[in-house]
């Protein structure tokens, strides 16, 4: 915790599917801005919900959540300050590393050449440069994720989601990736909100 | 346990030198499964081969051999009915390809995308051109557009094969979606991409491969088709089947033998475009 700026503040969120199915119950909590905040729990706990509302792709039956002093009611996905790691990675198929990387800052209208040298340096970040030309399907698991964390990171966003990071990885990977994550995060100083249940 | 060890050695390299009994299904080892795959072969493309080997021959009738010409095909390129037939037959096809693959896809993803009240039923009735015994669709367009007062001509044709092409395209592209990782597109979305360059950055590119492969059959499907183009066409617009059966009915010459094979060809250059796309398809999303 190096400031006690508060980056996302939840205030009373439940999410209901359905009449029978709590998936968070009146959760109320800040998370304070650089820090590493882990969701933690068994499985079905509704974590990921709770992640997935922060990223605008469920809406809160009740509560509001504010993302770096704004109210994230009715805000889209594509319009909020974070970016997510999915737990499945996510990687376009059909795009090179490189293009994967610079999908977020095509898309947003980013000038080619300040798309260029930002991808080059979010590569570098995650040790992926000399894999830059390869398709997703020449990668291993581990590097596609590094390709879905610099895909995320290259956006700058205020906050970056990790869904179960380490899940799809066998025990010895998720251990360096483990400490790789808290290195990255005091590098890019980047608020890190993951769930887990280890 | 030493001993055990001993022994165990040479067992398994006897075993690999003695040949196993081929089983039930062993095509490689029974002569008379052979012998039966064969006598498929023949009948299954004897007719066609003969077809084909005839569009050559030197003679007025498919009866003899007289020896080897190219004088039919000549013939058929001249044959300036044929020749129309056959541009209206492609103009057809593309026409019908272009709208039932637009309509197909867009189906196909309705389909594999949204819930919506009596799905299953909808799911149904659009397989039903599909099932559906084609002179039933032909009677009932042709009385369509009878009641509806359309000249029946290039338009009716075009519609029918439409009717009957789109559920094709939409059956192969909803069964390539059902490989697709819906979070590509939350990913999209989550590093600013709008809806639009969602559909059109990561969807479309995932569909590709079933709309060509839909295209391609939907094609096939246009210009070979004989029972419902009959009945939808008017005078001055025949296709190229129908134009080749009216030359059989007159007599079976070569001339009708080579046009065939020009079909034949076209044909089966299409659907092999379309078996290798697919193939390629599935390889790739095997491997990503």
């Amino acid at each position: 915790m190096k400031s006690s700026n508060t980056i996302i503040s939840i205030r009373n969120i439940s999410k209901r599917f359905g009449a029978s199915v709590v998936a968070v119950d009146n959760a109320h909590f800040d998370i304070a801005e650089g820090e590493f905040f882990a969701l933690l729990g068994p499985s079905g706990c509704g974590k990921t919900t709770l992640l997935r509302m922060l990223a605008g792709f469920e809406n809160p039956t009740e509560g509001e959540i504010v993302i770096d002093g704004q109210v994230m009611e009715g805000v889209d996905p594509d319009k909020r300050p974070v970016n997510m790691v999915f737990q499945s990675y996510a990687v376009f198929p059909h795009m090179s590393v490189e293009r994967n990387v610079g999908y977020g800052l095509r898309v947003t209208g980013v000038p080619a050449d300040e798309t260029k040298r930002r991808v080059q340096e979010a590569l570098e970040l995650v040790k992926m440069e000399r894999f830059a030309g390869r398709m997703p399907s020449q990668l291993s698991g581990g590097q596609r994720q590094r390709v879905a964390l610099a895909r995320a990171l290259v956006k700058r966003p205020k906050v970056l989601l990790l869904d179960e990071p380490l899940s799809a990885l066998d025990a010895k990977l998720r251990e360096a990736m483990q400490l790789e994550l808290v290195r990255l995060q005091q590098s890019v100083g980047i608020t890190f909100v993951i769930v887990t249940h280890d | 346990m030493a001993a055990d060890i001993a022994i165990a050695g040479p067992v398994p390299a006897r075993r690999v030198a003695r040949k196993p009994r081929p089983t039930p299904l062993e095509y490689g080892r029974k002569r008379w499964l052979q012998g039966v795959v064969a006598l498929n072969f023949i009948f299954l493309y004897f007719p066609i081969v003969s077809l084909i080997a005839f569009s050559f021959n030197d003679s007025k009738r498919n009866v003899t051999w007289q020896g080897f010409t190219l004088k039919y095909y000549d013939q058929a390129f001249h044959n300036s009915g044929l020749q129309e037939a056959f541009l209206r037959s492609i103009g057809i096809a593309l026409t019908s390809t272009v709208l039932s693959t637009v309509i197909g896809a867009l189906l196909g993803l309705a389909i594999y995308r949204y819930r919506f009240p009596l799905k299953g039923a909808f799911e149904g009735l659009i397989y039903l051109p599909i099932v559906i015994p084609e002179i039933c669709m032909a009677m009932a367009m042709r009385s369509y557009f009878g009641a509806m007062n359309i000249p029946l001509g290039f338009l009716t044709i075009a519609i029918s094969h439409i009717a009957f092409s789109f559920p094709f395209v939409a059956v192969v592209v909803r069964s390539r979606m059902s490989g697709f990782d819906e979070s590509l597109e939350e990913a999209s979305r989550d590093l600013g991409a709008n809806p639009w360059q969602t559909f059109f950055n990561v969807t479309l590119p995932y569909m590709t491969p079933g709309i060509i492969a839909g295209a391609l059959l939907a094609f096939t499907l246009s210009l070979d088709d004989y029972v419902i183009t009959a009945f939808t066409s008017g005078p001055g617009s025949t296709t190229f089947p129908v134009k080749i059966y009216s030359m059989v009915r007159q007599s079976v010459t070569p001339e009708v033998n080579a046009a065939s094979t020009i079909l034949i060809v076209l044909t089966l250059t299409v659907t092999v475009i379309a078996m290798w796309v697919q193939s390629r398809s599935g390889n790739k999303s095997i491997a990503s």
